[in-house]
């Protein structure tokens, strides 16, 4: 009995020993990326690397905010939000709105716009990334907003998860809001929209990073450094030719780029898991 | 409070004909049960009366107006599902104020229709709980609250008690039968359980096939059922259909059907034998197979002693409790 409570013992430090071990190892990257963003530019330069945090840090970060290298990281940052707002808010509303209609309403060619809609799962960005950009640039969107989030904010994936999610809400529920009087943007607005509160939450996290680690639209489309997004923006901030690369700016920028994503997954756990686990019926 | 009148109903999905016809007129207060097995369009008919489906012929009527265009909503219906459909992400209160508010009925009206059901339905401590937290019993009163604030001319039950278990079963059913009459609302009640029918309906329309088989008080149905199919159907056991001899019949008969409690057990008549019995208490059913392979049931008293099985039996009966049924399944006249 003892025997087996000690072997139960060794097998519990050994998981959490072989996760530490993980952890440390896939920490590892990101730990000296915030070192060389803390140290100056020789100390980088000159080995061994240092793994201990020097006394650079609020002069490079000022520095990458405020300067940057093509353009502050600070108007970098506040591209990437607007864009990653614009197409997770986007997305979510526009996905909503098709899954609502096609599950609930009853039209000519329903079947071929779940289709239509479906198809474009199967065609990445980048597939169709020409023919964008033409039609962007038409438009007169380049270096804008709208041209940033618009050709993103269409989405199968969300649709389709709106839509089977739709389709395990009971008929009935439609039905007696129906009795109840409730129209149906009514139904839509009072029943549907809290009920998939949890399956929002969890697309949103999901979205929000893809709009934020968007890198061959933006860099198509975004000539001047003032609309840069920064995950882009830190692959324009490497030299080209002989210019010198200021690592420590750079890494303060990429330690900058990873925050709001890590904010959002955080502040939003909750609400995440519990839709990617369960719908709440 | 209003008379509910169907004039010839059809429903066709596509080609298919479900409901070939039906025409009854409900009183004002009446409690009518529409009973008959899976298939039969009964919950298609009630569906049709509350607008959730549309008319593919007929007329329907509430209070003498015509509805059959008019929204659910508009039809001054409410309706018990049989799931209770409520919304999950609402309170008891909410669920129950939600039709109410939606008709801007004032915040203070609300509140005291809402109170009043709740007293009515013994869910005053629930109020403020999400449906989730509810035992099924509580979800049922609930639904029934919904439909109960809104003091429509009509109510609708969809087989409301088919997710409860056996006891709370027949306990909810004295609770609707009792609230009826309290509230004196016509009602509309669908289910497959004959039971529920016999107990509750002031009168029943026994469905068969899309076709109302029968349309009358429940002893009525159950002493003079007008075909085969309604004798089979409402009973408990069913009616025994006996190839016997019809010497005595009226003209084109071809079964003779014969409720159980009017089978006797005796010294001589029709040969059976004891397949097995059934102790329930009160009574005993002795189940037997004539020598021709037909089966039949024995309803006796549990004082009466019983044959072992498999032993030989003889079957006796009344001329005047026979019933007989023509090649078509229809009543034959006596």
């Amino acid at each position: 009995m003892s025997g087996m409570v000690e072997k139960r013992g060794a097998g519990y430090w050994m998981t959490h020993l072989g996760l530490i071990i993980g952890l440390l190892f896939i920490f590892f990257p990101i730990w000296l990326a915030f070192i060389a963003s803390t140290v100056s530019q020789p100390e980088i330069v000159k080995p061994p690397m240092p793994l201990l945090p020097g006394d650079q840090f609020f002069e490079n970060y000022r520095k990458a905010l405020v300067a940057g290298v093509n353009a502050p990281v600070a108007k970098m940052m506040l591209n990437s939000m607007v864009m990653a707002l614009g197409i997770a808010f986007g997305k979510i509303v526009i996905s909503l709105l098709s899954a609502f209609a096609i599950v609930y309403f009853k039209f000519p060619g329903r079947r071929l716009f779940f289709w239509l809609i479906f198809l474009t799962l199967m065609l990445p960005v980048e597939v169709r990334i020409v023919p964008t950009y033409e039609v962007v640039a038409n438009f007169g969107m380049l270096n804008s907003y709208s041209g940033l989030i618009f050709p993103l904010i269409a989405s199968a994936t969300a649709t389709f998860l709106f839509r089977q999610f739709f389709m395990t809400v009971p008929d009935e529920l439609a039905e007696a809001a129906r009795v109840d009087g409730a129209r149906p943007m009514r139904f839509f607005w009072d029943i549907l929209l809290p009920m998939s509160r949890t399956n929002i939450a969890a697309l949103f996290v999901i979205l929000f990073i893809y709009g934020w680690n968007q890198y061959l639209w933006p860099l198509l489309i975004t000539t001047d450094p003032s609309m840069n997004t920064i995950v882009m923006g830190i692959k324009q901030m490497f030299p080209s030719g002989d210019d010198i690369a200021d690592w420590p700016v750079i890494m303060a920028t990429s330690i900058l780029a990873m925050i709001p994503p890590v904010i959002v997954v955080i502040s939003m756990q909750k609400l995440f898991i519990r839709g990617l686990v369960d719908s709440e019926k | 409070m209003a008379t509910v009148t169907l004039k010839g109903i059809t429903k066709s999905f596509g080609k298919t004909e479900v409901i070939h016809g039906i025409d009854v007129d409900i009183e004002d207060g009446e409690f009518i049960v529409i009973v008959g097995p899976s298939g039969c369009g009964k919950s298609t008919l009630l569906r049709m009366v509350a607008g959730l489906e549309g008319v593919s012929g007929g007329e329907v009527q509430i209070g003498g107006t015509r509805v059959n265009d008019l929204e659910p909503m508009d039809r001054d219906i409410a309706m018990v599902f049989q799931n209770y459909a409520l919304y999950p992400h609402m309170s008891v209160f909410e669920n129950m104020a939600y039709g109410l508010k939606i008709a801007k009925t004032p915040k203070a009206e609300i509140a005291q229709r809402v109170n009043e059901a709740a007293t009515l339905l013994q869910l005053e401590d629930y109020l403020q709980r999400r449906p989730r937290e509810l035992s099924g019993g509580q979800r049922q009163r609930v639904a029934m609250g919904r439909a109960i604030v809104r003091k429509p001319a009509v109510f609708l039950f969809d087989e409301p008690l088919s997710n409860l278990d056996a006891k709370l079963r027949v306990q909810m059913r004295l609770e609707i039968k009792q609230l009826q009459r309290r509230l004196g609302v016509t009602s509309l009640y669908v289910t497959h359980d004959q039971v529920e029918a016999m107990t509750l309906a002031d009168r029943m329309i026994v469905m068969n096939a899309g076709k109302a088989d029968q349309i009358g008080a429940p002893l009525e149905v159950y002493a003079n059922p007008q075909t085969e199919f309604v004798a089979g159907f409402i009973g408990s056991p069913p009616m025994n259909f006996l190839p016997a001899d019809l010497t005595d019949a009226p003209q084109g008969a071809k079964t003779l059907g014969i409720r159980p409690e009017h089978l006797r057990l005796a010294a001589s008549g029709t040969q059976a034998n004891v397949i097995y019995t059934e102790a329930l208490g009160a009574e005993t059913l002795v189940h037997v197979a004539l020598t021709d392979g037909t089966t039949a049931t024995v309803r006796q008293d549990a004082t009466v002693p019983h044959p072992r099985e498999g032993e030989t039996v003889h079957l006796e009966w009344d001329a005047g409790d026979r019933i007989f049924f023509g090649s078509n399944g229809a009543r034959c006249p006596r």
